[in-house]
């Protein structure tokens, strides 16, 4: 049995085609602006001198990011309404009947993950799509992946899987939410922060 | 950050009223307050009411930021966990309190110990509100806010607005109290404090200041306008309150009588502190 669904999500494989992004607008049917999972451009470095040879010193990758379920959901922490609940399987859904609307868990949450849907009045995030993954369905968003660099499962299995990485620049230090998510970091990622990268489509997410 | 107007409200508003709450109540509930033949008879009640309006004010406005106000009544479902539970939790407390001060005092009953008993309750209530409120904010999500310059600043709000409220309250009175000379002093200081509080914990450069780490919120930061408007309000409200404290009891800059001059710096000290807030609310980035 399932005690914590995670997501496993490869940096090295992803594109930035955001079809995982524009799978989950059109299973979750989203209005304009509102996006549950997103893909960030992380982008930094320029042209270094070499001696006498100026090389190019460019760091880029992707980052797609949704609602990590985390172990430890400050989100649901600071709920005032109790709006925001865990599964017994992990998965973290908000009950959009219960929320007042205060966002505060928006503040909350370290990876920016609740976004507030102006239909409803209400935040919204990522389900892990439930329904889906409880007739033995994948996430819309892994299923939508041409490149394989999403998948999903149990944590401890996508550990085993995948390994231990939960962080790569510029995502927040994990001990703040434990989040259910395993990375395998893209090669320039140790270099990010070095090369004064940053998210360079804030327009996008 | 305009559009945090609500919270900006709410959270001055209620701080103004703790600070009056204690530096108009301190002297009249602790101090042995004012004759009767000096027009004080009817202060507790006036500054209790006073308090009671301005929480009611600040919670009224406060539901300008829900979304869905009406399901507000769930609010104390995770006092377990959430800030926000807590910090209405304590406003209740003290508006509680402050109901029964009122009654008392209406009524004029209940023993003189008892009085102050209920007094020092409702202090401890109103920090543990304005508390509870700084404690909310600090997320280690937003870095920003994650320091002791929230709560430190918090509280500073509330000794700047209760002070130079409580100046203007006493100055009202025919026969000003004995200790209102010594008050406007004391007011001073409070507004010269709130001054370096807004120099030594700006964003960015203050004691606490922080570089935004990694992330994936938006860049907000500060306005540097809003800073600077704050730092001027309340450089001018600390000038007009030395030229008060400075003279003696004739007219002020031979314009104004002192009641109206210490309302001018009240003002100059409210606008700095709102300044302030929405400087704070613009701090993490967010989308619309």
């Amino acid at each position: 049995m399932v005690t914590q669904y995670a997501f496993f999500f490869d940096a090295s494989a992803c594109t930035g085609c955001k079809a995982c992004q524009m799978a989950c607008k059109d299973r979750n049917d989203l209005e304009t602006g509102l996006l549950w999972r997103r893909v960030y451009e992380v982008a930094g470095g320029g042209w270094e001198k070499r001696g006498e040879v100026w090389v190019p010193s460019v760091v880029a990758y992707n980052i797609s990011m949704a609602c990590n379920h985390c172990e430890k959901p400050v989100c649901a922490f600071s709920c005032p309404v109790k709006a925001i609940g865990k599964r017994d399987d992990g998965i973290v859904l908000i009950e959009t009947e219960r929320c007042i609307g205060c966002r505060y868990c928006e503040w909350a949450c370290p990876y920016n993950a609740i976004r507030f849907n102006a239909t409803t009045n209400t935040v919204s995030k990522c389900h892990f799509c439930y329904d889906a993954v409880d007739a033995g369905e994948p996430p819309a968003c892994v299923a939508a992946c041409p490149l394989r660099a999403l998948d999903f499962g149990d944590l401890a299995e996508m550990r085993k899987k995948y390994g231990n990485v939960r962080q790569l620049f510029p995502l927040p230090e994990p001990s703040q939410a434990e989040p259910a998510l395993v990375i395998k970091p893209h090669r320039d990622a140790d270099k990010a922060a070095a090369k004064a990268a940053e998210v360079a489509n804030w327009e996008e997410v | 950050m305009a559009g945090e107007w609500s919270l900006v409200a709410f959270t001055v508003i209620g701080q103004l009223a703790v600070g009056i709450y204690l530096f108009i109540g301190g002297p009249l509930f602790l101090f042995g307050g004012m004759s009767a033949g000096s027009g004080g008879a009817g202060a507790r009640l006036t500054l209790v009411l006073a308090v009671l309006g301005f929480m009611a004010a600040a919670t009224v406005l406060s539901l300008f930021h829900l979304y869905h106000p009406v399901r507000a009544y769930k609010i104390f479902s995770n006092i377990g966990t959430s800030w926000l539970s807590r910090e209405i939790l304590f406003e209740l407390v003290f508006v509680g309190i402050a109901v029964l001060l009122g009654f008392f005092e209406w009524q004029r009953t209940g023993s003189p110990a008892f009085i102050t008993a209920l007094f020092v309750l409702g202090g401890l209530a109103g920090l543990l509100f304005i508390l509870s409120m700084s404690r909310l904010y600090m997320l280690p999500a937003v870095p920003a806010w994650n320091s002791p310059s929230t709560p430190i600043s918090f509280l500073l709000t509330s000794v700047v607005l209760g002070a130079a409220a409580s100046t203007v309250f006493f100055g009202m009175f025919t026969d000003p109290p004995p200790f209102y000379r010594p008050l406007l002093a004391v007011t001073l200081v409070s507004v010269v404090a709130g001054l370096a509080g807004a120099v030594l914990l700006a964003p960015g450069h203050g004691l606490f200041g922080v570089k935004p780490g990694p992330s994936l919120r938006p860049p907000g930061g500060g306005s540097s306008a809003l800073h600077a408007a704050r730092l001027s309000a309340l450089l001018a409200g600390a000038a007009l309150l030395a030229v008060v404290v400075a003279s003696k009891d004739g007219p002020v800059l031979g314009v104004a009588e002192p009641p109206a001059v210490l309302l001018a710096a009240f003002f100059l000290a409210a606008s700095g502190e709102i300044s302030g807030r929405f400087l704070f609310y613009g701090l993490p980035g967010r989308r619309p």
